[in-house]
Protein backbone atom coordinates (compact mmCIF):
# COMPACT_ATOMS: atom_id res chain seq x y z
CA UNK A 1 0.00 0.00 0.00
CA UNK A 2 2.81 2.28 0.89
CA UNK A 3 6.36 2.35 1.92
CA UNK A 4 7.11 4.22 5.77
CA UNK A 5 9.76 6.51 4.55
CA UNK A 6 11.01 8.90 6.56
CA UNK A 7 9.23 10.10 10.18
CA UNK A 8 12.02 8.61 11.97
CA UNK A 9 10.61 4.76 11.36
CA UNK A 10 12.35 2.25 9.40
CA UNK A 11 11.10 1.05 6.12
CA UNK A 12 8.43 -1.59 6.23
CA UNK A 13 8.89 -4.69 4.48
CA UNK A 14 7.04 -5.57 1.28
CA UNK A 15 6.18 -8.42 3.39
CA UNK A 16 5.04 -6.39 6.07
CA UNK A 17 3.30 -3.89 3.81
CA UNK A 18 1.04 -6.76 2.21
CA UNK A 19 0.51 -8.14 5.89
CA UNK A 20 -1.06 -4.60 6.67
CA UNK A 21 -3.00 -4.35 3.41
CA UNK A 22 -4.72 -8.32 4.38
CA UNK A 23 -5.25 -6.68 7.80
CA UNK A 24 -6.97 -3.79 5.86
CA UNK A 25 -9.19 -5.81 3.92
CA UNK A 26 -10.15 -8.10 6.35
CA UNK A 27 -10.81 -5.88 9.17
CA UNK A 28 -12.38 -2.61 7.40
CA UNK A 29 -16.04 -3.42 6.79
CA UNK A 30 -16.67 -4.66 10.70
CA UNK A 31 -14.46 -2.10 11.70
CA UNK A 32 -16.12 0.63 9.73
CA UNK A 33 -19.40 -1.08 10.83
CA UNK A 34 -19.15 0.12 14.58
CA UNK A 35 -17.63 3.13 13.91
CA UNK A 36 -20.59 4.05 11.65
CA UNK A 37 -23.25 2.63 14.55
CA UNK A 38 -20.97 4.64 17.58
CA UNK A 39 -20.98 7.96 15.56
CA UNK A 40 -24.18 7.87 14.00
CA UNK A 41 -22.97 9.62 10.63
CA UNK A 42 -20.39 8.70 7.62
CA UNK A 43 -17.85 11.71 8.15
CA UNK A 44 -16.99 10.40 11.32
CA UNK A 45 -17.42 6.93 10.74
CA UNK A 46 -14.81 6.91 8.00
CA UNK A 47 -12.35 9.21 9.75
CA UNK A 48 -12.83 6.56 13.37
CA UNK A 49 -12.20 3.36 11.45
CA UNK A 50 -9.33 5.36 9.17
CA UNK A 51 -7.38 6.39 12.20
CA UNK A 52 -7.31 3.25 13.74
CA UNK A 53 -5.99 1.80 10.86
CA UNK A 54 -3.38 4.47 11.24
CA UNK A 55 -2.58 3.73 14.54
CA UNK A 56 -2.35 -0.39 13.42
CA UNK A 57 0.19 1.16 11.20
CA UNK A 58 2.40 2.45 13.18
CA UNK A 59 2.25 -0.24 15.47
CA UNK A 60 2.84 -2.86 13.18
CA UNK A 61 6.30 -4.13 14.33
CA UNK A 62 4.74 -4.58 18.03
CA UNK A 63 1.71 -6.70 16.64
CA UNK A 64 2.66 -10.64 16.68
CA UNK A 65 1.39 -11.94 13.46
CA UNK A 66 -0.91 -14.24 15.65
CA UNK A 67 -2.74 -11.31 18.10
CA UNK A 68 -6.62 -11.23 18.07
CA UNK A 69 -6.25 -7.75 16.18
CA UNK A 70 -10.15 -7.81 15.94
CA UNK A 71 -10.51 -6.57 19.67
CA UNK A 72 -7.67 -4.32 19.47
CA UNK A 73 -9.24 -2.32 16.37
CA UNK A 74 -12.89 -1.89 18.63
CA UNK A 75 -10.58 -0.88 21.34
CA UNK A 76 -9.20 1.96 19.19
CA UNK A 77 -12.31 2.71 17.66
CA UNK A 78 -14.20 2.77 21.15
CA UNK A 79 -11.37 5.05 22.74
CA UNK A 80 -11.29 7.17 19.64
CA UNK A 81 -14.70 7.70 19.79
CA UNK A 82 -14.50 8.64 23.44
CA UNK A 83 -12.20 11.37 22.43
CA UNK A 84 -14.43 13.12 19.88
CA UNK A 85 -17.07 12.94 22.22
CA UNK A 86 -15.06 14.70 24.92
CA UNK A 87 -13.94 17.29 22.01
CA UNK A 88 -17.41 17.85 21.10
CA UNK A 89 -19.84 20.37 22.73
CA UNK A 90 -22.13 18.31 24.79
CA UNK A 91 -25.36 18.24 24.23
CA UNK A 92 -27.78 17.95 26.62
CA UNK A 93 -29.99 14.68 26.17
CA UNK A 94 -33.50 15.13 26.13
CA UNK A 95 -36.11 12.55 28.24
CA UNK A 96 -38.62 11.31 25.23
CA UNK A 97 -41.06 12.20 28.35
CA UNK A 98 -39.36 15.35 29.57
CA UNK A 99 -42.05 18.32 28.80
CA UNK A 100 -41.27 21.29 26.42
CA UNK A 101 -41.78 24.88 28.22
CA UNK A 102 -44.15 27.51 26.51
CA UNK A 103 -45.23 30.88 26.85
CA UNK A 104 -48.76 29.09 28.27
CA UNK A 105 -46.93 26.25 30.18
CA UNK A 106 -45.54 23.12 29.52
CA UNK A 107 -47.03 20.74 26.97
CA UNK A 108 -46.37 17.01 26.44
CA UNK A 109 -43.90 16.55 23.92
CA UNK A 110 -44.76 15.00 20.77
CA UNK A 111 -43.68 11.68 20.26
CA UNK A 112 -43.33 10.17 16.50
CA UNK A 113 -45.07 7.73 14.97
CA UNK A 114 -42.37 4.79 14.75
CA UNK A 115 -45.58 2.74 13.25
CA UNK A 116 -45.83 4.84 10.41
CA UNK A 117 -44.31 3.89 6.90
CA UNK A 118 -42.99 0.83 8.26
CA UNK A 119 -42.05 -1.66 5.14
CA UNK A 120 -43.27 -5.34 5.58
CA UNK A 121 -40.28 -7.46 4.67
CA UNK A 122 -36.85 -5.50 4.86
CA UNK A 123 -35.19 -3.26 7.13
CA UNK A 124 -35.50 -0.17 4.92
CA UNK A 125 -32.99 2.94 5.23
CA UNK A 126 -35.86 4.56 7.41
CA UNK A 127 -36.12 1.92 9.76
CA UNK A 128 -32.51 1.76 9.70
CA UNK A 129 -31.97 5.18 10.16
CA UNK A 130 -34.67 5.24 13.21
CA UNK A 131 -32.51 2.36 15.00
CA UNK A 132 -29.30 4.56 15.00
CA UNK A 133 -31.54 7.37 15.99
CA UNK A 134 -32.43 5.48 18.41
CA UNK A 135 -29.19 4.33 19.07
CA UNK A 136 -27.37 7.98 19.11
CA UNK A 137 -30.35 8.98 21.97
CA UNK A 138 -28.95 6.32 24.17
CA UNK A 139 -25.75 7.60 26.63
CA UNK A 140 -22.42 6.52 24.86
CA UNK A 141 -21.45 4.17 27.27
CA UNK A 142 -24.21 2.01 26.55
CA UNK A 143 -24.07 2.75 22.91
CA UNK A 144 -20.92 0.87 23.24
CA UNK A 145 -21.81 -2.32 25.02
CA UNK A 146 -24.90 -2.40 22.83
CA UNK A 147 -23.25 -2.38 19.63
CA UNK A 148 -20.81 -4.82 20.58
CA UNK A 149 -23.19 -7.17 21.81
CA UNK A 150 -26.15 -7.06 19.72
CA UNK A 151 -24.87 -5.87 16.40
CA UNK A 152 -21.44 -7.74 16.29
CA UNK A 153 -22.21 -10.29 18.59
CA UNK A 154 -19.14 -10.01 21.23
CA UNK A 155 -19.14 -11.84 24.96
CA UNK A 156 -19.85 -10.32 27.88
CA UNK A 157 -15.99 -10.77 28.76
CA UNK A 158 -14.59 -9.09 25.43
CA UNK A 159 -16.72 -6.42 25.52
CA UNK A 160 -15.26 -5.81 29.05
CA UNK A 161 -11.92 -6.10 27.40
CA UNK A 162 -12.61 -3.69 24.55
CA UNK A 163 -14.14 -1.26 26.84
CA UNK A 164 -12.02 -1.81 29.50
CA UNK A 165 -15.17 -2.30 32.31
CA UNK A 166 -15.99 -4.64 34.45
CA UNK A 167 -18.55 -7.78 33.51
CA UNK A 168 -20.97 -6.72 35.76
CA UNK A 169 -20.69 -3.06 33.82
CA UNK A 170 -21.74 -4.63 30.99
CA UNK A 171 -24.38 -6.51 31.95
CA UNK A 172 -25.96 -3.68 33.84
CA UNK A 173 -25.20 -1.24 31.25
CA UNK A 174 -26.38 -3.53 28.30
CA UNK A 175 -29.41 -4.38 30.27
CA UNK A 176 -30.68 -0.56 30.34
CA UNK A 177 -29.37 0.00 26.98
CA UNK A 178 -31.77 -2.78 25.96
CA UNK A 179 -34.34 -1.32 27.70
CA UNK A 180 -34.29 2.28 26.59
CA UNK A 181 -34.18 0.64 22.83
CA UNK A 182 -37.51 -0.92 23.71
CA UNK A 183 -38.75 2.16 24.35
CA UNK A 184 -38.51 3.67 21.56
CA UNK A 185 -38.04 1.06 19.13
CA UNK A 186 -41.38 -1.70 20.41
CA UNK A 187 -43.48 -0.55 18.10
CA UNK A 188 -41.56 -0.49 14.72
CA UNK A 189 -40.75 -4.10 16.01
CA UNK A 190 -44.04 -5.14 17.11
CA UNK A 191 -45.30 -3.76 13.04
CA UNK A 192 -42.68 -5.84 11.62
CA UNK A 193 -43.56 -9.15 13.39
CA UNK A 194 -47.35 -8.41 13.24
CA UNK A 195 -47.11 -8.52 9.48
CA UNK B 1 -33.74 -6.57 46.96
CA UNK B 2 -36.33 -8.96 46.13
CA UNK B 3 -36.03 -11.57 43.80
CA UNK B 4 -38.46 -10.45 41.19
CA UNK B 5 -36.28 -6.74 41.01
CA UNK B 6 -33.33 -9.49 41.22
CA UNK B 7 -34.34 -11.29 38.23
CA UNK B 8 -35.50 -8.46 36.48
CA UNK B 9 -32.22 -7.19 36.30
CA UNK B 10 -30.53 -10.60 35.01
CA UNK B 11 -33.13 -10.68 32.45
CA UNK B 12 -30.39 -9.32 29.46
CA UNK B 13 -27.84 -11.71 30.94
CA UNK B 14 -30.38 -14.71 30.88
CA UNK B 15 -30.96 -13.63 26.55
CA UNK B 16 -27.22 -13.73 26.43
CA UNK B 17 -26.33 -17.03 28.41
CA UNK B 18 -24.23 -14.97 30.94
CA UNK B 19 -25.51 -16.22 33.68
CA UNK B 20 -24.05 -18.53 36.26
CA UNK B 21 -25.76 -21.77 36.78
CA UNK B 22 -27.30 -20.93 40.19
CA UNK B 23 -28.94 -17.78 38.92
CA UNK B 24 -30.01 -19.59 36.07
CA UNK B 25 -32.55 -21.97 37.68
CA UNK B 26 -33.51 -18.55 39.96
CA UNK B 27 -34.32 -16.79 36.74
CA UNK B 28 -36.38 -19.97 35.40
CA UNK B 29 -38.63 -20.12 38.27
CA UNK B 30 -38.96 -16.72 38.54
CA UNK B 31 -40.25 -16.44 34.93
CA UNK B 32 -42.60 -19.21 35.50
CA UNK B 33 -44.61 -17.91 37.76
CA UNK B 34 -44.29 -14.06 37.02
CA UNK B 35 -45.90 -13.19 33.55
CA UNK B 36 -44.56 -9.29 33.95
CA UNK B 37 -40.99 -10.53 33.76
CA UNK B 38 -41.74 -13.06 31.20
CA UNK B 39 -43.31 -9.90 28.86
CA UNK B 40 -40.18 -7.97 29.97
CA UNK B 41 -37.61 -10.76 28.34
CA UNK B 42 -39.58 -10.98 25.36
CA UNK B 43 -39.38 -7.40 24.80
CA UNK B 44 -35.56 -7.50 25.59
CA UNK B 45 -35.33 -10.28 22.74
CA UNK B 46 -37.36 -8.39 20.41
CA UNK B 47 -34.73 -5.16 20.71
CA UNK B 48 -31.96 -7.83 20.03
CA UNK B 49 -33.31 -9.72 17.34
CA UNK B 50 -33.98 -6.32 16.01
CA UNK B 51 -30.16 -5.23 16.26
CA UNK B 52 -29.55 -8.61 14.97
CA UNK B 53 -31.46 -7.69 11.36
CA UNK B 54 -29.56 -4.20 11.13
CA UNK B 55 -27.91 -4.32 7.18
CA UNK B 56 -24.05 -3.86 7.87
CA UNK B 57 -23.29 -0.80 6.77
CA UNK B 58 -21.21 -0.33 3.23
CA UNK B 59 -17.80 0.83 3.57
CA UNK B 60 -17.09 3.98 1.55
CA UNK B 61 -15.33 3.28 -1.87
CA UNK B 62 -13.07 5.89 -0.63
CA UNK B 63 -12.05 4.61 2.63
CA UNK B 64 -8.90 2.84 1.25
CA UNK B 65 -7.55 5.20 -0.86
CA UNK B 66 -8.34 7.74 2.13
CA UNK B 67 -6.23 5.33 4.88
CA UNK B 68 -3.91 5.63 1.82
CA UNK B 69 -3.29 9.38 1.37
CA UNK B 70 -3.30 9.41 5.73
CA UNK B 71 -0.33 6.91 6.07
CA UNK B 72 1.88 7.91 3.27
CA UNK B 73 4.87 10.23 4.28
CA UNK B 74 5.19 13.49 2.40
CA UNK B 75 7.04 13.39 -0.90
CA UNK B 76 10.85 13.57 -0.15
CA UNK B 77 11.85 17.22 1.04
CA UNK B 78 14.05 19.41 -1.73
CA UNK B 79 14.65 21.67 0.73
CA UNK B 80 16.66 20.47 4.03
CA UNK B 81 17.36 23.33 6.08
CA UNK B 82 14.02 25.14 4.81
CA UNK B 83 11.12 22.91 4.37
CA UNK B 84 9.06 25.71 2.94
CA UNK B 85 10.06 27.62 0.21
CA UNK B 86 8.23 31.02 0.96
CA UNK B 87 10.46 31.26 4.36
CA UNK B 88 13.65 30.35 2.60
CA UNK B 89 12.50 33.03 0.18
CA UNK B 90 11.84 35.06 2.90
CA UNK B 91 15.23 34.77 4.37
CA UNK B 92 17.38 35.31 1.63
CA UNK B 93 15.38 38.72 0.48
CA UNK B 94 16.51 40.02 4.52
CA UNK B 95 19.80 38.56 4.10
CA UNK B 96 20.09 40.80 0.75
CA UNK B 97 18.51 43.93 2.16
CA UNK B 98 21.08 43.29 5.22
CA UNK B 99 24.14 43.47 2.38
CA UNK B 100 22.80 45.66 0.20
CA UNK B 101 21.62 48.79 2.20
CA UNK B 102 24.98 49.52 4.20
CA UNK B 103 26.64 49.10 0.62
CA UNK B 104 24.34 51.28 -1.01
CA UNK B 105 24.44 53.80 1.84
CA UNK B 106 28.38 53.95 2.15
CA UNK B 107 28.27 54.50 -1.48
CA UNK B 108 25.55 57.23 -1.39
CA UNK B 109 27.50 58.88 1.40
CA UNK B 110 31.09 58.53 -0.50
CA UNK B 111 29.57 60.42 -3.52
CA UNK B 112 28.65 62.97 -1.11
CA UNK B 113 31.54 63.44 0.57
CA UNK B 114 33.32 63.84 -2.49
CA UNK B 115 30.67 66.71 -3.50
CA UNK B 116 31.46 68.60 -0.43
CA UNK B 117 34.76 67.98 0.39
CA UNK B 118 36.75 71.84 -0.41
CA UNK B 119 34.01 72.93 1.74
CA UNK B 120 34.55 70.09 4.51
CA UNK B 121 38.75 70.76 3.63
CA UNK B 122 38.32 74.12 4.51
CA UNK B 123 36.30 74.32 7.55
CA UNK B 124 38.59 71.27 8.93
CA UNK B 125 41.98 71.69 8.12
CA UNK B 126 42.54 75.23 7.11
CA UNK B 127 41.75 75.99 11.26
CA UNK B 128 44.32 73.54 11.83
CA UNK B 129 46.75 74.85 9.65
CA UNK B 130 46.41 77.97 10.66
CA UNK B 131 46.59 77.18 14.24
CA UNK B 132 49.66 74.79 13.93
CA UNK B 133 51.02 75.99 10.55
CA UNK B 134 54.26 73.84 10.91
CA UNK B 135 52.29 70.67 10.77
CA UNK B 136 51.84 69.02 7.57
CA UNK B 137 48.33 67.62 8.53
CA UNK B 138 46.27 69.79 6.29
CA UNK B 139 48.74 69.19 3.55
CA UNK B 140 48.84 65.97 3.56
CA UNK B 141 45.03 65.67 3.89
CA UNK B 142 44.60 68.01 1.10
CA UNK B 143 47.09 66.13 -1.30
CA UNK B 144 45.50 62.64 -0.33
CA UNK B 145 42.06 63.49 -1.02
CA UNK B 146 39.71 63.87 -3.45
CA UNK B 147 39.08 67.69 -2.42
CA UNK B 148 42.52 68.48 -3.30
CA UNK B 149 42.00 68.08 -6.55
CA UNK B 150 38.83 69.99 -6.60
CA UNK B 151 40.55 72.50 -5.11
CA UNK B 152 42.72 72.68 -8.28
CA UNK B 153 39.37 72.77 -10.12
CA UNK B 154 38.87 69.06 -11.43
CA UNK B 155 36.24 67.09 -10.62
CA UNK B 156 38.28 63.86 -9.29
CA UNK B 157 35.13 61.59 -10.93
CA UNK B 158 35.11 63.04 -14.56
CA UNK B 159 38.28 60.67 -15.91
CA UNK B 160 36.24 57.41 -14.52
CA UNK B 161 33.06 58.37 -16.58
Amino acid sequence: MADARGHGRPAYTPEEVARFEALVTRYAGHVYAISYRLAGNEADAKDLAQEAFVRLWRSLRRIEPGAALEGWLYRVVTNLYIDLVRRRPKQRPQSLDEPIPTEAGERARERPDLEADVERTVLDRTIDRRIQDALMALHEDLRMVVVLSDIEGYAYEEIATIVDVPIGTVKSRLHRARRALRERLGPIHDDLTRR
Amino acid sequence: MSAHHRVHQQLSAYLDGELTPAELAEVRDHLAACPECASELEGLRAIKHLLRRLAAPVLPADFVPGLRARIEPPAPRRWVWWPRPAAALAVAALVLILIAVPMVRGHLDRLKAATVGPDLFVRSYVPAASADPFADRAFLALIHSDAGVRLMGEDPRRNRR
